[in-house]
């Protein structure tokens, strides 16, 4: 008889889980998708890796990430059964950088080995449609990580079925002061002038250019504050606190903030809002800010 | 003589002994357990479970650690629903803050109630040393010692914009302290504690960049007795501060 090895289950294997779906599973859904609207961007603050791995005595705090980032497979496919379009994970802040350096290097070693193992199997990758997409200072990531990045944003830029947008090493702030250094320059440029600075000028240049703003954004492991995360982008969206770590994190809690995304989004909806609509955009600027993007990914595999 | 026989097998069979007093209420109570098992998970689901419960701790809490309290220096709110925003509450409110030690209070709203209560409330709190200022006025708040911002709707994400404004003429590359430079000139700082009145889960467009490690503590309505503002207060005190360690 083998004996499991009570760790295992920790252990990322594959980023698709193609496990069976259970009924009660397929009936939360079902019920969820007929009582009301689906999110189609939903934002997770990934938080309580380490309180899990302390809590369960695991042997490192990189086995919690791990748990975690076991976690994060399963809400991906939890998403694509609810119809959940677009996630964006918190996956790593640039104030994580802080932390000691047996648990930055660890994390950077398992981000490295799950994008390679992604890109191995690139079948499955093509059957999913998965677009992914990586927000944050990546100029911060060790070059070995960076080129992975790229390799795979380019692989599933053309994916349309679902998007998974990876927040790593990111802040709200930063991602908002990199936004306004793109505007400055193209100030510079005589492309833009104090009239056509806008909300939506400012979501052109930002990370999340190529996303809606979030219609949930879900937080876990008992923390009520933001933690830096999409700030702007989430300014109207609804939020979720949930009492519980995120390698803990069930189906039922997120069929619970779906479903109290569907008490309120109304209500929401209709709260009032003054931003200037602003003007619409020339072309040079588009060009500008597009060429601004693509060079800075450029050099993400040079520098 | 057929019901003599029936009585007679009715006699033969073994009489059902009595329900025993204990067994019944052993059956009471699985019935009890069973429909409250029921109400839980449907609270649970709905997430109102151990609304009581955990009032009745707090309450214990609060008497328990009446002197523990951590009171912040900026104490923000927001309000999700208009109809919490009332002068008497309000004016209460922000008694209670000032005898609590706080010293800044930043109150929003995205319609704008609070900016145009200013008179009014500069008017019910007349005896008080108070401090009434809007976005883009900026007292010494040094020299104060109590101060209280009102925000409207322009001062959420349009404040971000309108402050980018500033830096275009920069030549030099920008930097998050430019940036923070700038909101500070507008009187966006970041509060330690943010109170989010009302039921919708949203920050109602609140100065969004002002949020960044803010605590937040969610309440039907503003606090305005003792015990509901120090039962917040103590939420507050209990949080972990960790800044990404």
């Amino acid at each position: 008889m083998v004996s499991e090895d009570p760790l295992s289950e920790y252990e990322p294997k594959s980023w698709w889980d193609d496990q069976k779906t259970s009924w009660s599973h397929r009936a939360l859904s079902k019920f969820l998708k007929i009582n009301g609207p689906i999110p189609a961007h939903v934002a997770v603050v990934m938080d309580g890796n380490r309180r899990f791995a302390r809590e369960n005595r695991l042997e490192s705090i990189v086995r919690g990430h791990e748990r975690g980032f076991v976690q994060l497979q399963k809400v991906l496919c939890w998403c694509s059964d609810l119809g959940i379009r677009e996630l964006t994970v918190y996956a790593f802040s640039i104030e994580n950088f802080k932390r000691s350096s047996e648990e930055v290097e660890g994390l950077m070693r398992l981000a490295e080995e799950q994008f390679k193992k992604l890109l191995q199997e690139k079948e499955k990758l093509e059957e999913k449609q998965v677009c992914f997409r990586f927000w944050g200072r990546l100029e911060l990531l060790r070059p070995q990580l960076r080129k992975l990045i790229v390799e795979v944003e380019r692989l599933t830029a053309g994916y349309t079925k679902s998007c998974l947008n990876i927040c790593m090493p990111y802040t709200a702030k930063d991602e908002a002061v990199r936004a306004a250094e793109v505007m400055r320059l193209a100030a510079q440029e005589g492309l833009v002038d104090d009239q056509q600075v806008s909300l939506s000028l400012l979501r052109e240049c930002m990370d999340s250019r190529r996303s809606k703003d979030p219609d949930l954004i879900i937080r876990t492991s008992g923390e009520y504050r933001w933690s830096d995360f999409m700030l702007i982008q989430g300014s109207y969206t609804h939020v979720y606190f949930v009492d519980v770590l995120w390698p803990e994190f069930e189906h039922r809690h997120l069929c619970q903030a779906i479903f109290d995304y569907q008490r309120h989004y109304k209500s929401i909806k209709a709260l009032p809002r003054s931003e200037a609509p602003g003007e619409e955009l020339s072309e040079e600027l588009k060009t500008f800010i597009s060429n601004y993007h693509r060079q800075r990914y450029e050099n993400l595999v040079t520098i | 003589m057929l019901q003599k026989a029936a009585g007679a097998g009715i006699e033969l069979l073994p009489r059902e002994p009595p329900i025993q007093p204990e067994e019944m209420f052993d059956w009471i109570w699985a019935i009890v357990q069973a429909v409250s098992h029921i109400v839980w998970m449907g609270c649970d689901f709905l997430g109102w479970s151990t609304v009581w419960v955990r009032n009745a701790i707090k309450k214990k809490e609060l008497q328990r650690l009446n002197h523990q309290f951590r009171t912040p220096t900026h104490l923000a709110v927001t309000f999700t629903e208009e109809q919490h925003i009332r002068l008497k509450d309000v004016t209460r409110f922000l008694e209670l803050t000032m005898s609590a030690g706080v010293r800044r209070v930043s109150l929003y709203d995205p319609w704008g109630k609070c900016l145009r209560m200013r008179a009014q409330l500069e008017k019910a709190l007349m005896n008080e040393e108070v401090e009434f200022f809007a976005e883009e006025e900026f007292p010494d708040l040094k020299a104060l010692s109590f101060a209280v911002q009102l925000l409207g709707p322009a001062a959420g994400r349009q404040t971000v914009v309108n402050s980018i404004k500033e830096l275009l003429s920069s030549e030099e590359p920008l930097t998050a302290q430019q940036l923070d430079n700038i909101l500070l000139t507008r009187g966006i700082i970041e509060p330690e504690m943010l109170i989010k009145v009302g039921a919708l889960p949203t920050m109602a467009g609140y100065p969004p960049l002002s949020l960044r490690v803010t605590e937040i503590v969610s309440l039907r309505s503003l606090p305005t007795s003792r015990s509901t503002f120090h039962s917040a207060l103590l939420d507050y005190s209990r949080r972990d501060i960790r800044l990404g360690k």
